[in-house]
């Protein structure tokens, strides 16, 4: 084979792999660890920041206004049946704990929006809802199914994971101490 | 001439056996975009998939088919409620543009190699080209004389 051929060929090899590599690294830039990985590593991670439509009413809703109460994200579904059964806890809870500095912010996420908004009016009240078109699913995580609720506190980070139904008593049980430390 | 009936029976047998989603959709049946789709809770391919996301998913499927959406316009729908994670095949960008890439890359360096061996393979079975000797008088002369001698 020709000198020069087999220059043109070897270059032409280590640009392939270049690009391959850089892609690569692309990827891994995007795809970083979930909120819920982290959580599960015994992490307390800083809560990503999203910006999304409201899932009632006109507008969006950014995690970050927050930045200062105790955040309780709830990740839910309209087909997700445990998610019908906890909306009763939240919006107690808002009812509770609103005058401490608490908000529950819900996500309706994998679901169809007109699903959501009818769940959405059946069962919540009185608390922001957005609609989640897969990327916040995607940074935040969740396990083997919905719902799931990330409990952030008052500077950003998320300190509690509640992966499945959440009860009255295992809501007190994380938000007392956190409120009693602020107060 | 008796065979027509029985034509047309195999005919109405066979429409009967078509899945009424494939008559009634514009260019696409729901079993077919099932297998286009994932189940991005369990992440498992749509039509392999008894979840209850999956469950709402094929009612809408079966509503737009029903209003004949197309193909395309039920996909972007998708995505635009789910993301492309929805898509079984993988997005067209990043590192998963290898996906893409990669397959049709090496069938165009397997077909050159081919050609390319081919080529040579072709070339040594005709072997080097032959190399005329410089003329020389005497053994010219000598084979005159051997081949006057056999007259």
């Amino acid at each position: 084979m020709p000198r020069r051929v087999r220059l043109t060929l070897q270059a032409v090899a280590v640009l392939v792999l270049a690009a391959m590599v850089a892609l690569f690294a692309q990827s891994l830039l995007q795809n970083s660890t979930t909120v819920y990985a982290q959580l599960k590593d015994g992490r307390a991670p800083t809560a990503p920041n999203f910006t999304a439509p409201a899932l009632l009413g006109r507008g969006e809703i950014t995690l970050s206004r927050y930045r200062g109460r105790v955040v309780l994200l709830n990740l839910w579904a309209s087909w997700c049946t445990g998610c019908q059964a906890e909306a009763p806890v939240f919006n107690q809870a808002m009812a509770e704990y609103r005058s401490r500095g608490v908000v529950v912010l819900g996500v309706d996420t994998n679901d169809f929006v007109s699903d959501g908004r009818g769940f959405a009016r059946t069962y919540h009240d009185g608390y922001p809802l957005v609609h989640d078109s897969g990327g916040i699913a995607a940074r935040w995580g969740f396990g083997t199914g919905l719902p799931v609720t990330y409990v952030i506190d008052r500077s950003g980070v998320v300190r509690h994971l509640f992966d499945g139904l959440v009860t009255s008593s295992a809501l007190a049980s994380v938000l007392r101490p956190m409120l009693a430390g602020a107060s | 001439m008796r065979r027509w009936p029985v034509a047309a029976v195999l005919v109405v047998l066979a429409w009967l056996a078509l899945p009424p989603a494939a008559m009634a959709c514009n260019g696409w049946t729901e079993p077919d975009m099932e297998t286009q789709l994932m189940c991005t809770v369990c992440h498992e391919r749509l039509d392999q998939s008894n979840s209850a996301f999956a469950g709402r998913v094929r009612v809408n499927l079966h509503r737009w088919c029903g209003d004949a959406w197309t193909a395309d316009r039920v996909r972007s729908t998708l995505v635009a409620q789910f993301g492309e994670e929805i898509l079984a095949a993988p997005p067209k960008r990043g590192f998963d543009l290898l996906a893409w890439v990669v397959p049709a890359a090496v069938l165009a360096v397997g077909a050159a190699v081919a050609m390319g061996l081919t080529l040579a393979w072709s070339r040594s079975r005709r072997g080097p080209p032959g190399r005329s000797l410089p003329p020389d008088p005497a053994l010219d002369a000598r084979i005159d004389a051997d081949l006057r001698g056999l007259d």
